[in-house]
């Protein structure tokens, strides 16, 4: 029934009752009419015939004087035990009255309707004004040969008629009471459960309009939610010393209880237990922390998005963001200061379109289509321009996606780093780039100038002083004849002095060639003894001899390497002059040279007082003399173990110095059995070239 | 017997005043000429037992094309040649050094200055002796 469904609630529940109780007194009056009281008219029916079943047989069998006539003391005996005793008439065959007794109203105009005519009698309904006769006729026999007669009596139906009025009226009575309390309670219980809902009904309609916090507010007004009538609520049922944080609404406490959710399952206050079965009580609770949920899942999404918020205007580079439609829907401060538009034009219509000059937004949208800026609907570092508010031209870097809702492309973000700054320092840079290739050219050219100069100082230098090597060995030779002593003392120190400048001009040479990478390794099989370590010691054995030092030398005869033997002998001669000259005097110079298999191991030792351990990590490097060395009368360049260490590596070998101060110095040297191999790169390049 | 006479071809005046009278006093005949023309008339009116190159004089290896022109030369290519240098050959572009060349650097032997006078003495004596055994 649509219009029951369009009431309110309360009406509703107020129609239903009534109509119900209505419907409890139709039935019970039916009961009474259709089942009490024909129960009771039977009654009488009965009555009225067993009366004048029991009357005919007296006076069928009595021996009264005139039996037509019954004695009236036992008619009046028989009206005082049944009251609704109307009359008994006796009549005779032609239907004149014999004998009357009773209620004269029922003795004229009588309006018989026949209802059952039966052997022993006839019933029939006798209504007349003032009231309802049940009758029963019954024959009497005739007395020595007279005529029949007939009894009649009538049980009148007053009393039903009475009863019946009166249960009417109690009935009526009943029905308005039940009717008037009826409606009162249900009022006042619909009341009692619509209040409720309709509270709710407010505080969901407050929900819905966003405003949470009134929404709350109204909620812990309930008169359920009253603390103290809340904690008589769960008294008693609470299992432990709870405080459950959503109770109390606190988003700051609910915060951080996701996975806690104390309607459903607190395990210390076992709320749903406490909530029991009343509906409404749960409805409200759970509309409680459904609120509170939302008020967290706001808070969080607050800061969230405070948080995003703070991140987008963080950013130093703009970030902007279109619809399909190319209005902007995202544009940050970073945004602002590279374009120049401000927040409010750009959200309010820009076009995407005007960021970009000429067909620019049309390229950017085909790079973002293809493959090759980072997959299809994604750029990554895409150079291109931007166009500002005042017409400049801004040179960016882009990177940009499409984001896509449920398959559909929805927005596209892109996220602009300026490049002005990058380009002049770009600029800048190059400038400096090319300032620097200049002087890098200058440098390498006042390079080549001092290599040169070195290289040809030192040649132009080694003639004269060859000249003069040469001339002062003839006269320590004596070819000129023999000298004095002081004059021979004289020219020793001459040719050592033109010995030292020779080594020094030998090792400039050597530098120059080193760094003009002119420094030709040629490696060839070599008898190491044979073709580069005894013409050193012959080279060197008059300075060997000065200092009294005595050579022993482990090399097998046969022993073969492959290595430039050159450039070995000036190794050789290198250490082995290291070795006499810082050595000690009358020391012991050991060198030696075995296999190792892969690689040869050479060693230059000799005793004396050795290298700190300071030092050991200085000695290979250009110009370096060691305190050590400065102690010495000897002078030299700093350049021979450079040049040495120069030459082990260009055979692909290593070098290093072993030492204990105040006793030894061991220098070793690992060459690889393909010590050519890398040697002469310099040379194949200058082969190629 | 005379003294041996030994050309000394060098564009130093100092090496060749000092060469020469290291050699005088040795024994030897010495003359000396500062570049290879001169040298080439010396040693063609002289016939000398020997001879003292530089290498590098006008040019960097004009003492090297001086002895293969020597070499080429029928009356002249017996003669003992000692190559004097004050540089290493790679130092002139040749990809091994001077030494080791001499199969084809038209010389008999090799001497990197400064030079010991008694080795030269022993070197030019080995080339005399051996040139006289030829």
């Amino acid at each position: 029934m649509p219009w029951l469904e369009r009431l309110s609630f309360q009406t509703k529940i107020t129609f239903i009752t009534l109509v119900m109780i209505l419907l409890v007194v139709v039935v019970a009056w039916g009961g009474i009419h259709f089942s009490i009281l024909p129960a009771m008219e039977q009654k009488i029916q009965d009555d009225a015939r067993h009366l004048a079943g029991s009357l005919a047989t007296t006076l069928n069998s009595s021996g009264v004087a005139d039996p037509r006539r019954p004695s009236v003391p036992t008619l009046e005996l028989i009206q005082r035990l049944m009251p609704n005793l109307a009359y008994v008439e006796i009549a005779d065959s032609g239907g004149t009255q014999v004998h009357w007794f009773g209620d004269q109203r029922f003795q004229t105009r009588r309006q018989l309707r026949v209802l059952a005519d039966q052997q022993d009698g006839m019933l029939a309904l006798n209504r007349v004004e003032g009231g309802t006769v049940y009758e029963v006729s019954v024959p009497l026999a005739g007395r020595a040969g007279g005529p029949d007669q007939l009894l009649r009596v009538g049980l009148t139906t007053d009393y039903i008629t009475h009863l019946r009025w009166q249960l009417f009226y109690v009935l009526s009575v009943v029905t308005l009471f039940v009717l008037v309390s009826g409606f009162v309670c249900t009022r006042w219980f619909s009341v009692l459960i619509t209040r409720p809902v309709d509270q709710l009904l407010h505080l969901t309609q407050l929900l819905a309009e966003g405003k949470l916090e009134e929404s709350l507010k109204e909620c812990d007004q309930f008169p359920a939610f009253q603390s103290h009538k809340l904690d008589s609520f769960f008294s008693g049922a609470r299992t432990g010393d709870c405080n459950c944080p959503l109770l109390s609404g606190d988003p700051a406490e609910a915060r951080g209880t996701e996975e806690f959710f104390p309607y459903l399952e607190c395990r210390t206050c076992n709320i749903r237990q406490c909530t029991g079965k009343d509906e409404l009580m749960r409805l409200l609770l759970a509309f409680r922390f459904m609120a509170v949920k939302i008020r967290c899942y706001r808070e969080q999404l607050h800061q969230r998005y405070q948080f995003e918020e703070r991140l987008l205007e963080a950013c130093p580079d703009g970030i902007i963001a279109n619809n399909r439609k190319g209005c902007i829907i995202l544009y940050n401060s970073g945004a602002e200061q590279l374009l120049g538009y401000s927040r409010a034009e750009a959200l309010t219509g820009l076009p995407v379109q005007r960021l970009y000059p000429g067909d620019e937004a049309r390229e950017i949208k085909r790079a973002l289509l293809s493959e090759d800026y980072g997959g299809r609907g994604i750029l990554v570092d895409y150079n291109t321009r931007a166009m500002a508010r005042e017409g400049k031209v801004i040179p960016i870097r882009l990177s940009a996606t499409i984001l896509y809702d449920q398959g559909d492309e929805f927005a596209i973000a892109g996220y602009f780093h300026d490049l002005t700054e990058l380009e002049e320092h770009m600029s800048a840079l190059s400038q400096a780039n090319a300032r620097l290739n200049a002087a890098n050219r200058e440098l390498g050219r006042l390079n080549r100038y001092y290599l040169d100069m070195l290289s040809f100082v030192t040649h132009e230098l080694k003639s004269p002083i060859a000249n003069g090597y040469m001339s002062a060995n003839a006269l320590r030779q004596e070819i000129f004849g023999t000298l004095a002593p002081e004059q021979a003392v004289m020219v020793e120190a001459t040719c050592r002095n033109l010995d030292q400048s020779m080594e020094m001009i030998r090792h400039y040479l050597d530098l120059s060639r080193i760094e003009k990478d002119e420094f030709l390794v040629k490696p060839q099989p070599t008898r190491l003894l044979g073709e580069v370590i005894e013409p050193v010691l012959t080279a060197l054995s008059s300075t060997i001899a000065d200092r009294g030092a005595r050579i022993e030398v482990e090399v097998a005869s046969d022993f073969e390497w492959l290595l430039d033997p050159e450039l070995f002998r000036g190794v050789i001669t290198n250490l082995v002059s290291n070795a006499v000259k810082y050595g000690e005097r009358n020391g012991i110079i050991r060198i030696s040279a075995r296999s190792l298999g892969e690689s040869c191991r050479l060693e230059v030792w000799n005793s004396g007082a050795g290298l700190a351990a300071a030092d050991l990590g200085q000695l290979f490097k250009k110009f370096q003399r060691l305190p050590s060395s400065r102690k010495s009368t000897m002078r030299g360049t700093g350049l021979g173990l450079f040049i040495t260490k120069t030459v082990v590596e260009r055979h692909g070998g290593r070098i290093w110095v072993e030492s204990e101060e105040g006793a030894w110095v061991n220098f070793l040297m690992e060459l690889p059995k393909d010590a050519g191999t890398g040697a002469t790169s310099a040379d194949q390049g200058r082969d190629g070239a | 017997m005379s003294e041996p006479k030994i050309v000394i071809i060098d564009d130093d005046p100092s090496f060749l005043e000092i060469t020469g009278a290291i050699l005088k006093r040795f024994g030897y005949l010495v003359l000396t000429a500062a570049n290879t023309e001169t040298g080439l008339d010396l040693i063609e009116t002289e016939q000398p037992d020997l001879l003292i190159l530089d290498i590098m004089m006008a040019s960097v290896d004009e003492g090297l094309n001086f002895a293969v022109k020597l070499r080429q030369n029928e009356a002249l290519r017996r003669l003992p040649i000692i190559i004097v240098s004050a540089q290493p050959g790679t130092e002139k572009g040749y990809t091994r050094s001077i030494d080791q060349d001499l199969d084809w650097i038209a010389a008999d032997i090799f001497m990197e200055k400064p030079v010991d006078p008694q080795a030269l003495h022993h070197n030019i004596q080995l080339l005399l002796k051996k040139n006289a055994c030829a």
